[in-house]
């Protein structure tokens, strides 16, 4: 069933972009995650689905009610910020308490979910301090019990864990996960950050410019990238992109990436020009060979568990491919990088989109179409 | 040659060390010396700010009939000390009534003042008026005219309207006196909090003003009390409206009534006119001492963090 839907909802700002038209349908019980770089219109429109901007075109249902014009009081819907914004003034208890005596709730059962929710999230020896008394990740606790205490028909969350140190980010989102499948509260989760976005997130959309540009499950949008934006916005470090030329000779289709040709055994077309195209690889399924583009190796980056072994093209691109810690490689190697047609991306140069992933013959067979054309 | 080389250095790195640690001692003895001149400086500042002060407490616990027989010797503490001063003023005047009348006044114009302050403030700071930054201009230049300036056309609109000599026409020029500084003031402190508190309360379902009141109110206490401190003390030590507009004796206002306490027959009561005046200060000093720790953050304009 769809909890919150969005019918082409605009909203136009004088000076950013704003939202230009969005689209979206979140089911019951479902974590959805609103992926984009800052400026995209994410929070713009969690904050109309919040119902703290104004919609200036579209429609917003929630449980097939429209609350398009709704104040935020009346939608049931809870919120947690960047910066958690609790009261400072009251005590972890009197926040968490707040929004149940907004709704005059008796006092006995105030209590009771107070004192329930605290243990919940691990707060019952904390009650009686202050925000200012407690640590950042103890307050993002705090402001999700405040959320979740009057059991809103639909929780958002907005960048929550970008204010924590990386060790407890990574704590958090195991532990929002886990809260989510036990309050099994709709939500719907605005972040930059495309590893919460894979880790929490039931289904994604991806954002760019005030606009939708692909939506699915967290691992569709990896491997099958509609377009070079959510191609190389998803991944760390980003998809290689390189210019290449793809070209058909007696009834084979060839790719040509500088001086390196392969053979495209998985496509199939009968196109009279070369075509420029862009070519992505994963950093992760960069192969060193024999045969493939000669490069020179130019930066080591250490993570640690892997390296980033940045790779300089004859023609001036860079090849960023992700190794084992141990590599014996020396900075002003020479090797070549082997293409595979399994592993490789396809885009259009013009528009970025999809042209050709091994297996995918839908995206292909409409581009070729328009080539042959 | 290796060898050489190799002492070379060292000596080199031993002229640098000394050196070094020359240099080191000489900002060592140059900080403790810039410490002691910009103390002396300021000691020198505050005896300024305090002998005033000083003058006026020993001058009222001594019995001069007037400025022509004082001499310096009166400034310091001798046996002649005397609480004479204080006995006439609270037993030989209507002492009480005065601070009565005052405390009326300053009470009630304060929290007039200081809600009409309130409201405008958040206003200001929070929705979007037209033209606002021009308004904003416009109130800071009001508050470059002085209030006593306003003192004669007040006169007349309130002779007008037949408030003179009343309660309600000083308070209703009272609360305006700090209004337009407290507003800009407040409205300052409100910016600088995030907009997240109040759509934080918003979700958790309160109405747009019930959150700027019950959780930005609460949050910018610290301006709040130092908007009162700025309120009352404005009517409290005022002369020169009050002494315009009161006639009747009952209504009169403490600076009021030590002005005229202090008139002599010939010359002015110098002794008489201490007392009061130390005993006008001490509820500002009280109020200061409790709020100090407000002040200084309500004045900074430091926020929660």
């Amino acid at each position: 069933m769809e909890k919150l839907v969005l019918q082409d909802v605009v909203k136009v700002f004088k000076k950013n972009v704003g939202v230009l038209g969005i689209n979206l349908e979140v089911r019951e019980g479902e974590f959805f995650v609103i992926l984009g770089p800052s400026g995209c219109g994410k929070t713009t429109s969690l904050r109309m689905i919040a119902g703290l901007e104004t919609v200036d075109s579209g429609h917003i249902f929630l449980d097939e009610r429209e609350i398009t014009n709704f104040p935020p009081k009346l939608r049931n819907i809870s919120m947690v910020f960047q910066n958690y914004a609790l009261y400072p003034f009251m005590t972890v208890r009197e926040n968490i308490i707040f929004p149940l005596k907004i709704l005059k709730m008796p006092k006995s059962e105030m209590e009771e979910k107070t004192e329930q929710i605290a243990k919940t999230m691990g707060l019952s020896d904390l009650l009686d301090r202050r925000p200012g008394e407690i640590s950042g990740g103890q307050k993002q606790r705090v402001a999700l019990a405040r959320a979740l205490v009057r059991e809103p028909s639909l929780f958002l969350m907005d960048e929550p864990l970008s204010n924590l140190d990386a060790k407890l980010r990574g704590h958090m989102r195991v532990e929002l996960k886990r809260l989510q499948k036990e309050f099994n509260t709709t939500t719907v989760y605005v972040t930059h950050d495309q590893i919460e976005a894979t880790t929490l997130a039931d289904r994604a959309c991806l954002m760019n410019n005030g606009r939708i540009v692909q939506m699915g499950n967290p691992n569709d949008l990896y491997d099958l990238p509609v377009d070079t934006f959510t191609a190389t916005f998803l991944g760390d470090p980003a998809m290689n992109i390189l210019p290449g030329e793809l070209y058909v000779e007696k009834g084979n289709t060839y790719l040509k990436i500088e001086d390196y040709t392969i053979k495209m055994n998985d496509i199939k077309t009968e196109m009279e020009h070369p075509r420029d195209v862009k070519v992505g690889i994963r950093p992760e399924e960069v192969q060193l060979g024999d045969d493939g583009i000669p490069v020179e190796l130019n930066l080591v980056q250490n993570l640690g568990k892997s390296i980033y072994e940045y790779f300089k093209t004859k023609n001036g691109e860079t090849i960023i491919r992700q190794d084992v810690v141990n590599s014996r490689h020396v900075l002003g190697d020479r090797s070549m990088v082997s293409v595979d047609e399994k592993s490789l991306y396809l885009f259009e140069t013009n528009t970025g989109g999809l042209i050709y992933r091994y297996g995918k013959k839908k995206y292909q067979e409409e581009y070729l179409q328009n080539a042959i054309n | 040659m290796e060898n050489k080389l190799s002492n070379k250095n060292k000596n080199a790195s031993q002229n640098s060390s000394e050196s070094m640690y020359k240099l080191n001692n000489h900002y060592k003895r140059m900080r403790i010396a810039k410490r002691i001149v910009s103390h002396i400086v300021l000691i020198m500042f505050a005896l300024f700010a305090v002998f005033p002060i000083y003058y006026v407490v020993i001058t009222s616990l001594n019995s001069i009939g007037s400025l022509a027989q004082a001499s310096l010797g009166d400034l310091i503490p001798s046996s002649h000390l005397t609480l004479s001063n204080y006995i006439g003023i609270i037993y030989h005047h209507p002492f009480l009534l005065w601070l009565k009348n005052t405390l009326i006044l300053t009470g009630v114009s304060t929290l007039v003042g200081v809600l009409l302050s309130i409201t405008s403030g958040l206003a200001l700071s929070r929705f979007n008026i037209p033209m606002k930054h021009v308004l904003l201009y416009m109130m800071l230049i009001l508050t470059l005219f002085p209030f006593t300036m306003m003192v004669i056309p007040y006169y007349f609109m309130f002779a007008h309207l037949h408030l003179l000599d009343s309660y309600i026409g000083l308070i209703i020029p009272y609360s305006a006196g700090a209004l337009i500084y407290s507003s800009y003031l407040i409205k300052n402190y409100v910016d600088s909090l995030p907009k997240d508190y109040e759509e934080a309360a918003q979700m958790d379902g309160l109405s747009r003003r019930s959150a700027l009141f019950r959780i930005l109110v609460p949050m910018s206490k610290p301006v709040i009390i130092f908007a009162l401190l700025i309120a009352f003390m404005g009517p409290y030590t005022d002369y020169a409206l009050a002494g315009q507009f009161i006639t009747s004796k009952s209504l009169y206002t403490m600076a009021i009534g030590l002005y005229y306490v202090s008139q002599g027959d010939i010359v002015i009561n110098y002794g008489t006119y201490s007392a009061f005046a130390v005993l006008m200060g001490i509820p500002i000093f009280i109020l200061f001492f409790v709020f100090q720790r407000y002040l200084v953050s309500g004045f900074s304009l430091s926020t929660y963090k």
